[in-house]
């Protein structure tokens, strides 16, 4: 039996209250802080299911906002997409409208205007932001995607006669710094040099040994490295003698301005250059302040001495011919700044009108500017300015001679298209008796007509050229500067939704079907070099003589043969290679004792025969070298290797025929890979073309194979022909914008025609394509979000469960406690009094 | 022939031991509460007849009653059983309660967790990646980075703490053990003199008792009894009070070490990058040549020269082998780079090492306590195990976090068109942060895969965040965190279930060798009536010689 001790009823009844208190507290907490447990020991399993439901509920919160930032982009794309679909819904409205009324030259106009509006909406949308950045830019969301570009496109059939270039050309506008910088330590602060509105920003180099030359570069690479933003590079010059156009000889330590992208490419910006200045330890400018337009002639002299330098009367310098100074006087005491200013002053009391006004920079020199082009004459040297005509320049000049003479010269429709604006419809005849310069004149009159449709205004030089000078106020192109990255969203373990749509597919993704015709007939010819059709079998004896086997012309003398066809044969083949040199042809043998023919350039060749030379089992005709595999390549799809096919001298146009099938056929038969079909179109008149038709596919036609590359060109298509088949939105309006114009004078010539308003139908269907996409990624992402949002109630219920505690059993469990702890104190209280001490 | 005084004898023994007897109820009762305290018993015999054999008379009685001795109620076998079951119980609450601190300082299950930090550092980088031009989602990004580095180095430092307090509790608990083992030691020798003298020093025996008990907290031992009282005490088998002498045990830190796996090579010359210990690189601008074994100690020293910035210093092994240790006491990482000829010469792997000091009892030099039980087994399984473990698990996952984002964000570019730039500096918990130009200016945050970087090109953003998966960091670290709350409450569950077969056993030793009042008023009852009654006795016989002394012979006066 087990003594029991005071001690031990002690300790037992402590414990045991211990024990109470300790559940009591457990549950307090519990009900305090609604949890079941705090930390995972308490409840080691059960907290690692409430960590599990905590990550996933927080992964559930990140895909909802996810979602949400799919669903704003992609809304606010689709809004821009939407008022984009309802321009091109206008634009084509407007464009039926012109094909099919009879409308007036104001009613044109008005369309044209309108279609401007329509235009620049369209930009604005293709510009279109979210949150600060554009929307269908790619990665590029900091600078507008889309630039409209205002460059002088010249085409036309007659420029030759006009003695222009084709070609799309960019205005260069450059300027060149006139002061050095410094060697030395280095130090260009915020707001010094501030260049199309962007602060090129900080830079110290804290280094006595740099010379110049290395603190011009680093300047110059300072700005370049803002190009995307300023759409101006800079390159280091050598200096001084600096001029806009020639800067002088000596170290690199000036710097030139030009408007150029980061690749070299004609930017359209203005160059401004503002800023408090960068200065060098004379105290100078290094970058001059200033304003240079894209529509604006610049031209500044060089510097002018100080004092008399000799008065000029009235009347002495001309523009364009006409006289426009007052009469000018230096003085003795004269600054050169202030003769620069004696000559502005004088030019521009009188010059009005002539479009030219005069300033001067502060230093002693004077600058002229005009809107147009201008030919200057009559300019004493002591001013410092050159005679000349002062033009923009362009990147290859437009220019390269003057108007052909001698003859009547009637230039049509076609002849000169500026910017889409055809300019002579009506047509002008230029009379035999017309001098160069009155032709030119003819032709800058027949330009500044049309000045306002086409932004381009001419002038003629004193060497009798036509000068373009273009007023950058047509969009002639857009161009895309986006690019096609873009951002994504995670709206579910491996489920992405795009952020934004690239400008190139919202704008111009969509693909159309295309025929291209090849432009000339195809030629009357064998196919294949030509073989013998048999083994050569000449009779012993045979000797060819003049006239008996004719290839290209010349005469082939062979024999006398054996009658061996082998031993002939061999002979035969030595004869032609002989003469290979003149021929351009070789012959080869085939194992068989037949003779093949094998032009050497590639090109199309002639052989006639007769006499002994028929013996040769050659047919006489026109012969193309064979198409073999790898020669000729659609979309990359192999189309050879096609058959020989025999000459036909006697019938050309059945020979076109053949040639026509067979190549038809060759491309058909590989339809199902390029996506290319082909069809021959024959008409009365014998003309047998080809006919590409692309379903929708980009065509590229690429042959590494000289031969067919010459039976490409003798059908008119060029070897590496690439056809993009993507409709441009912007092109699209622009071409229904110059056929709007050239309705004005072509009432009766010219029409919309079905293929413009194709292009904008498919334009339009463009874009509501890319709504609907849009609409489908909005819908996805809200879907997700709403599936992410049930998902995450269901994690938080499991949570609560798991986590949280049942208030009304822990209540409950608390009064259970209580008591029990209530009844130990009771019991405590019993016992402590009991002892035998009280007894005794 | 009885003797004349034989009664008084009697009566006078009875009345000396009734008075002891009441001496030692009183001492019973005045130890009643005292900690340790075994009750007393005198242990009474009759006093046997004066006369020897053969010598008496028939009905001789004894001379009364006599105390034999003193007799102390304990059962060893209980006090062993409650030593033993003690120390379990106590490594296993220290266990606990340096866990559960550890577990506070983990801190899930809010909202303030690691794991929640990791997630919201992820999730920036993907918010950032969608909108990458946006400052503000940078700033934002940045800003979570700063508080995941932060929250690392708190948690490190913390668990640091933790260490070097399980550390110090350690070294003050083996101060305590030694103090104890001299008292043993001591007791031994007082109890020895005291047993030699024929005594039962029972007080003496109790205190030895209490100071064994008080052991059992802090260690596991054995006992045995030996002559005149004595015992020996062994922990894990290792005597540390040997009768009259007590053996201190020391604590002994050991600093890990990381030794190269093949030997040294010779020769060899060491260029710059060769050797990057924590970012200090070795040989920067002074190339060393190695032509022999006898140039080994050009190596030590030069890595020696850099101990102050390495906080490593180098030693070669008798088989050549490049040693490295950490001089701090507690934890010190080292990160080790290598490249040229570093890797063939020192056998070293190219690494992030956590090297943490490892803590041993040493009894005397060479003698080791591998296994002490109780408080000791517990600090030093908590010092040297779970948490060096912790901190490896944060070094790990810090490792994998720096490496992975800074490979590529160091890829891509920034606004600036600029990339090779790391996200995190720093290569383990204590000196990880975000880099300084990025908190600076956040645009030099690099999401853009190509040097034209566009501004908004957040694919490089969104891989990072793909590490978020790829890395499960968030989820490794929960596992590691509810591991520990399954080991605490293993732990817990241990310390109760000790705690209740202690107290099981501490009731039964108290039945056997505590006091209970009640029985003690009883005895004292019984002894003061039997003293009473040994009183009268002595009273009767003094009457009756009286009546002889006086009344005898009075006939006829």
């Amino acid at each position: 039996m087990q003594r029991i001790t005071q001690r031990m009823l002690n300790q037992n009844v402590l414990q045991d209250i211990q024990n109470r208190q300790r559940d009591l507290l457990l549950t307090q907490r519990q009900i305090s802080t609604g949890n079941r447990y705090e930390k995972p020991s308490e409840a080691p399993r059960d907290a690692a299911v409430a960590l599990n439901l905590q990550q996933a509920i927080g992964y559930q919160q990140q895909i909802r906002s996810n979602a949400q930032v799919a669903q704003d982009f992609n809304s606010a794309a689709d809004v821009e997409m939407q008022s984009a679909g309802g321009v091109m819904q206008r634009v084509r409205e407007l464009a039926i409208r012109a094909a099919s009324e009879a409308l007036n030259e104001q009613q044109l106009d008005g369309i044209s205007a309108e279609l401007d509006g329509l235009l620049n909406s369209m930009l604005d949308s293709g510009n279109g932001t979210h949150e600060g950045r554009f929307l269908f830019g790619g990665y590029q969301t900091q600078r507008p995607p889309f630039v409209a570009e205002h460059k002088l496109s010249i085409s036309g059939n007659q420029l030759s006669e006009l003695g222009l270039n084709p070609g799309n050309f960019a205005t260069r506008i450059e300027t060149v710094s006139q002061n050095p910088a410094d060697a030395g330590a280095f130090a260009l602060n915020d707001g010094d040099v501030i260049i199309n509105n962007v602060d090129i920003g900080s830079f110290f180099v804290n280094d006595p040994t740099r010379t110049a030359e290395e603190n011009t570069q680093a300047l110059v690479e300072r700005i370049n490295a803002q190009t995307a933003d300023t759409g101006v590079s800079a390159r280091a010059v050598t200096l001084p003698n600096g001029s806009y156009d020639t800067p002088g000889a000596g170290p690199l330590t000036g710097i030139s301005l030009v408007n150029r992208d980061a690749q070299g490419n004609a930017t359209e910006s203005n160059i401004e250059v503002k800023g408090r200045g960068f200065k060098n330890t004379a105290g100078q400018n290094v970058l001059r302040k200033e304003t240079l337009s894209l529509d604006s002639v610049r031209f500044r002299s060089q510097p002018l001495a100080a004092g008399a330098i000799g008065d000029v009367p009235a009347g002495t310098l001309q523009i364009n011919g006409t006289p426009i100074n007052s009469p000018m006087t230096f003085l003795a005491g004269n600054s050169a700044e202030q003769n620069a200013q004696e000559i502005a002053r004088a030019l521009n009391t009188a010059a009005q009108g002539s479009g030219v006004a005069a300033e001067t920079d502060g230093s002693g020199q004077v600058k002229l500017v005009a809107q147009r082009p201008f030919t200057l004459s009559g300019a004493p040297p002591q001013l410092q300015l050159p005679n000349q005509t002062y033009s923009p320049t362009y990147d290859n000049p437009p220019v390269n001679g003057p108007v052909s003479t001698g003859g009547n010269l009637t230039l049509g429709s076609g002849a000169l298209v500026l910017n889409g604006i055809d300019i002579f419809s009506p047509a002008v005849t230029l009379n035999a008796s017309l001098t160069a310069t009155e032709r030119a004149d003819a032709v800058v009159r027949a330009v500044n007509l049309k000045a306002n449709d086409s932004g381009i205004s001419a002038a003629r030089d004193v060497s009798g050229q036509v000068v373009f000078s273009n007023s950058h106020k047509q969009v002639t192109q857009v161009s895309y500067r986006g690019d096609a990255g873009d951002n994504t969203a995670q709206i579910g373990q491996n489920s992405f939704v795009p952020l934004y749509l690239s400008g190139d597919e919202a704008f111009a993704g969509h693909r159309r079907e295309v025929s291209l015709v090849s432009q000339q007939d195809l030629p009357a010819a064998g196919l294949g070099s030509s073989v013998s059709n048999a083994p050569v079998s000449f009779n012993a004896g045979d000797t060819l003589v003049a006239g008996n086997f004719v290839i290209n012309g010349t005469s082939i003398a062979a024999g006398p043969f054996s009658g061996n066809a082998a031993t002939d044969a061999n002979s035969l083949v030595t004869a032609i290679n002989a003469q290979s040199g003149t021929t351009q042809v070789s012959a080869q043998l085939d194992g068989t004792n037949q003779v093949r023919l094998v032009s050497n350039t590639g090109s199309l060749f002639n052989l006639q025969t007769g006499g002994a030379g028929s013996r040769s089992q050659i047919p006489a005709g026109d012969y193309l070298n064979a198409i073999e595999a790898g020669d000729f390549l659609i979309n990359g799809v192999d189309i050879g290797p096609i058959s020989a096919l025999p000459a036909n001298p006697t019938n050309p146009l059945q020979a076109r025929q053949d040639l026509a099938n067979a190549l038809a056929n060759a491309i058909n038969n590989n339809a199902a890979l390029s996506g290319v079909t082909a069809k021959i179109n024959t008409d009365n008149t014998g003309n047998v073309r080809l006919q590409l038709d692309t379903q929708g596919q980009d065509l590229n036609v690429s042959t590494n194979d000289p031969v067919t590359a010459s039976l490409l060109s003798a059908t008119g298509f060029q070897n590496n022909t690439q056809i993009n088949q993507k409709v441009n939105v912007f092109q699209s309006i622009i071409d229904i914008k110059n056929l709007v114009l050239n309705a004005k004078t072509q009432r009766n010539a010219i029409n919309i025609s079905n293929q413009s308003i194709k292009d904008v139908s498919d334009a339009l269907d463009v874009v509501v394509a890319k709504q609907v996409e849009l609409g489908i990624r909005v819908q996805r992402a809200e879907l997700v979000f709403n599936r992410s949002e049930l998902q995450s109630e269901t994690l938080t219920v499991q949570l609560t469960n798991n986590r949280e505690v049942d208030i009304t059993e822990a209540i409950s469990r608390l009064s259970l406690e209580e008591t029990a702890l209530q009844a130990a104190y009771a019991v405590t209280q019993r016992i402590s009094n009991l002892s035998l001490l009280n007894y005794i | 022939m009885r003797p004349a005084f034989l009664g008084l004898n009697i009566a006078r023994s009875a009345l000396l031991t009734q008075q002891q007897q009441l001496d030692v109820t009183g001492h019973n009762i005045a130890n009643a509460s005292v900690e340790g305290y075994s009750r007393q018993r005198l242990d009474l015999s009759a006093a046997p007849d004066i006369y020897g054999l053969g010598q008496g008379y028939p009905g001789a009685v004894g001379e009364g009653v006599q105390a034999q001795q003193l007799e102390r109620l304990r059962n060893g076998l209980l006090d062993k059983d409650y030593r033993r079951e003690n120390a379990d119980g106590q490594s296993f609450t220290t266990q606990a309660d340096y866990l559960g601190r550890l577990e506070s300082i983990l801190g899930e299950l809010g909202d303030t967790g690691l794991s929640t930090e990791l997630d919201n550092f992820f999730n920036a980088w993907q918010d950032a990646s969608q909108r990458p031009e946006d400052l503000a989602l940078r700033r934002v990004l940045v800003e979570s980075g700063v508080r995941l580095a932060e929250q690392i180095k708190n948690i490190d430092a913390d668990t640091q703490d933790l260490q070097a307090s399980a550390q110090l509790e350690l070294e003050q608990t083996v101060n305590r053990v030694n103090a104890l083992t001299e008292r043993i030691s001591s007791l031994n020798t007082e109890i020895a003199k005291r047993t030699g003298g024929g005594d039962t020093p029972a007080d003496l025996l109790d205190e030895r008792d209490r100071a064994l008990d008080e052991l059992s907290q802090y260690a596991k031992f054995t006992v045995r009894q030996n002559a005149l009282n004595k015992i020996e005490v062994q922990i894990d088998g290792k005597a540390v009070v040997d009768d009259e002498r007590s053996h201190p045990i020391q604590l002994f830190s050991d600093p890990d070490i990381l030794r190269g796996s093949t030997t040294t090579v010779f020769p060899v010359t060491l260029q710059g990058g060769d050797i990057i210990i924590n970012g200090v690189d070795i040989f920067a601008g002074t190339p060393l040549t190695l032509n022999s074994t006898a140039d080994k100690g050009l190596l030590v020293e030069r890595i020696n020269q850099q101990t102050t910035s390495t906080n490593i210093r180098a030693s070669l092994d008798p088989a050549n082998q490049l040693v490295l240790q950490g001089t701090a006491p507690g934890t010190s990482y080292l990160s080790l780079q290598q490249g040229g000829r570093g890797l063939n010469t020192t056998g070293l792997e190219n690494n992030t090492y956590t090297l943490t000091s490892r803590s041993v009892l040493q009894l005397r030099t060479g003698t080791f306590i591998e296994n002490p039980g109780g408080q000791l087994a517990g600090l030093s399984q908590v010092r040297n195990g779970e948490i060096p473990k912790t901190l490896d698990k944060l070094q790990q996952i810090t490792h994998t976090l720096i490496n992975r984002v800074n490979a590529v964000h160091e890829q891509a570019y920034n606004l600036q068109g600029i990339s090779g730039q790391p996200f995190f500096t720093g290569s383990h918990p204590g000196t990880m942060a975000v880099a300084q130009t990025l908190v600076a200016s956040p645009e030099v945050v690099a999401m853009a895969a190509t040097s034209a970087f566009p501004p908004g090109d957040g694919s490089q953003g969104l891989a990072i965040y793909g590490l978020r998966s790829q890395l499960g960091l968030s989820t490794q670290y929960q596992n590691m965190v509810t591991d520990l709350g399954v080991r605490i409450e293993n732990l817990q569950d241990g310390a109760s279930r000790q705690s209740k077969v202690v107290g099981q056993i501490e009731n039964q030793r108290q039945s056997v060798a505590g006091v209970n009042l009640d029985e003690e008023l009883a005895n004292m009852l019984q002894f003061q009536r039997s003293f009473n009654a040994a009183a009268r006795v002595l009273t009767t016989f003094d009457e009756m010689l009286n009546q002889i002394v006086n009344g005898l012979g009075l006939v006829g006066r």
